[in-house]
């Protein structure tokens, strides 16, 4: 009789555990990695005539930290030597008499060091760069081979496999975006990080952000936060002169920045 | 005289020594500029060996042959620096398959096989 | 009729010509890739290639599932508008292999300052230290969370935020008078700056207060007659308060 009434009990515990267990066995059939998450997002296939995507910068928000330098480096196995960089920031001191410094050490990434004398300076200001991923770019019209193109969503990207490695994309952008990878010996430049946006993650710099400076979205589209921004600051680009019409909008920049 | 001098000076001012930082490395040197040297060799040697077969100047003829001949061999030896500085120079074929479809690349791509 | 014969030249040039052009076209066709001009004047296996690029920012929200109770106390403080990969770097390998890789957590003094050293380019409000005097050799995270960076104590006087100004004011002849004397400032204001702004004088008059002929002030301060003198400007169009040098 004892017996029987343990094995009952022990077939009740039994079932119970079951029933607790029973969503975590549920884990086992679908095993969920980040990467999956991320990719459940894109229900659908992603189209890609359907965005044109820009970036807007506030210059004035902008401290100087460097972390968005240092993220597109992580982010995008860029190499680690303060001569390639997809994406930079400047600091500009502009004197009292007139006189414009500019510098950039390792892009920003390590922090910027003390001005000195800083109460002869009338204006100082970080500004952030990176490709414009011009609508009309002159390092796409120059590329002997088709190896850089503008993608249907507006993204100015280059073809590694193709790129014959001339340099004369990196001559002829008029932003010094570009730089010629040591190691792949092919051009390489900011691609907005093309491989999370058509994930619908944001670029690596815009993510980390801590101001607020970057602003990354689509042009035309009433909903992108870039819509906010061209409606509330007054844009300038850099270079408008060069006809390449830029992407990248910059609000309260100095005209001095270059 | 003195207002062009401080005009000057104040253009001195104005430079900075700032580059962009993926500018720092000259892209563009030795190798290609051997290329237009080569091709200005080839071209001048032409001239020569043109003046005494075309144009019958006499006072060429002792060196007419060595002038074309060294003609020919530069310029199999001109394109040599362009494809060394080239990333990847075995994919170099592909700017004849896939040249970009813009007037000023037609022009000039016409342009460099005939001189 | 004389029978019209082409030359031998032409015969072989033409037949050299096509052969060329044959071989060419020939080439043009083995050798670019198959996905080329599908889309434009490009490879369209390039757009793959490129997405298939790995990632290793995960994205700010990516935290949430493990760490909640840090995100949620950052989500209500002063860093709530961080991700968390700022300062501990790229999380996306985190995510799959969790205890294999780590991200790491900067606890050395000289990365808070990348974003809280005092410099004078940083926009006016950023709480900002000078590293060199602000307890050295302390690690910063010994007084302050970064999940939750409330400051030890109010700050005593304005440069904690205001460091640039501060310091212009410091050798100019406004040195003695106190930041609020001109901009008086709530207590709540050093606590919670955004919730309580702070005020700038809006007429000729406040200046009036001690730089008018007839004002109640030490006889050392430079006087001007205020009905008078540029009567149709402010003060601050023309003297910059925080170094009003004569012009």
């Amino acid at each position: 009789m004892n017996q029987k009434e343990s094995q009952a009990v022990n077939r009740r515990e039994f079932i119970f555990a079951c029933k607790r267990a029973l969503p975590l066995a549920g884990l086992l059939f679908f095993p969920l990695s980040a990467t999956d998450l991320i990719l459940a997002q894109e229900n659908e296939k992603y189209n890609p005539t359907e965005h044109n995507y820009a970036m807007g910068i506030d210059t004035h928000k902008c401290i100087g930290c460097g972390r968005c330098a240092d993220a597109c480096k992580k982010e995008n196995n860029v190499p680690l030597e303060p001569i390639f960089f997809r994406t930079w920031v400047e600091r500009y001191i502009i004197a009292g008499n007139g006189e414009v410094s500019v510098d950039s050490p390792n892009g920003g990434i390590d922090g910027f060091p003390e001005i000195k004398g800083d109460k002869e300076a009338l204006r100082t200001f970080f500004v952030p760069k990176l490709c414009n991923h011009c609508a009309n770019p002159p390092c796409v019209q120059v590329c002997p081979v088709g190896a850089t193109f503008i993608s249907r969503d507006g993204v100015v990207l280059v073809d590694e496999k193709y790129c014959v490695g001339c340099r004369y994309c990196i001559q002829a952008c008029p932003y010094g975006a570009r730089y010629l990878h040591p190691e792949k010996k092919v051009a390489d430049k900011c691609t907005f990080c093309y491989h999370r946006i058509v994930k619908g993650l944001l670029p690596a710099c815009v993510e980390v952000c801590p101001t607020r400076t970057r602003i990354f979205g689509e042009v035309g589209v009433r909903s992108s936060p870039l819509s906010r921004f061209v409606r509330f600051n007054d844009i300038t680009v850099l270079k408008p002169s060069l006809n390449t019409s830029p992407k990248v909008y910059y609000a309260g920049t100095d005209g001095e920045v270059r | 005289m003195e207002s062009i001098a401080a005009n000057l000076l104040q253009g001195f001012h104005e430079v900075t020594g700032y580059m962009y930082p993926n500018e720092y490395e000259l892209h563009w040197g030795l190798l290609i500029v051997l290329y237009p040297y080569l091709t200005g060799l080839v071209a001048g040697a032409f001239i020569l060996a043109s003046l005494e077969r075309v144009f019958n100047v006499k006072a060429l003829k002792p060196v007419y042959r060595l002038s074309l001949l060294s003609a020919l061999a530069f310029l199999f030896v001109a394109p040599l620096p362009l494809l060394a500085h080239l990333g990847h120079p075995e994919r170099a074929f592909e700017m004849f398959l896939t040249p970009i479809p813009n007037r000023r690349w037609r022009c000039s791509a016409s342009f460099t096989p005939g001189t | 009729m004389k029978k019209f014969r082409i030359r031998q030249q032409i015969i072989s040039l033409s037949i050299l010509f096509a052969l060329l052009i044959a071989s060419f076209i020939v080439a043009r066709l083995i050798l670019i890739p198959r996905s080329f001009g599908e889309y434009g004047h490009y490879r369209a296996d390039a757009i793959d290639d490129i997405t298939a690029q790995p990632i290793n920012y995960a994205g700010s929200v990516a935290c949430i599932e493990c760490h909640d109770d840090i995100v949620e106390l950052k989500a209500n403080s002063n860093h709530k508008g961080l991700s968390c990969e700022i300062c501990h770097g790229p999380a996306a390998k985190h995510i799959e292999a969790p205890d294999e890789n780590l991200p790491s957590a900067p606890r050395e003094r000289g990365f808070c300052p990348l974003c809280h050293g005092y410099d004078p380019s940083r926009p006016t409000g950023f709480p900002q230290i000078v590293t060199a005097l602000h307890n050295p050799g302390t690690r910063c995270m010994s007084c302050h969370n970064p999940h939750n960076p409330i400051l030890p104590h109010t700050p005593e006087d304005c440069s904690a935020c205001h460091r640039g100004i501060s310091n212009e004011k410091a050798v100019s002849p406004h040195s003695s008078l106190p930041c609020i004397k001109c901009h008086p400032a709530s207590q709540e204001h050093m606590v919670n700056p955004r919730s309580a702004s702070v005020q700038k004088p809006t007429g000729r008059e406040f200046c009036g207060q001690c730089h008018s002929k007839d004002a109640d002030s030490s006889r050392d301060i430079p006087r001007i007659d205020l009905k008078t003198h540029w009567e149709r400007y402010l003060c601050w169009d023309c003297h910059y308060p925080h170094s009003p040098e004569a012009l």
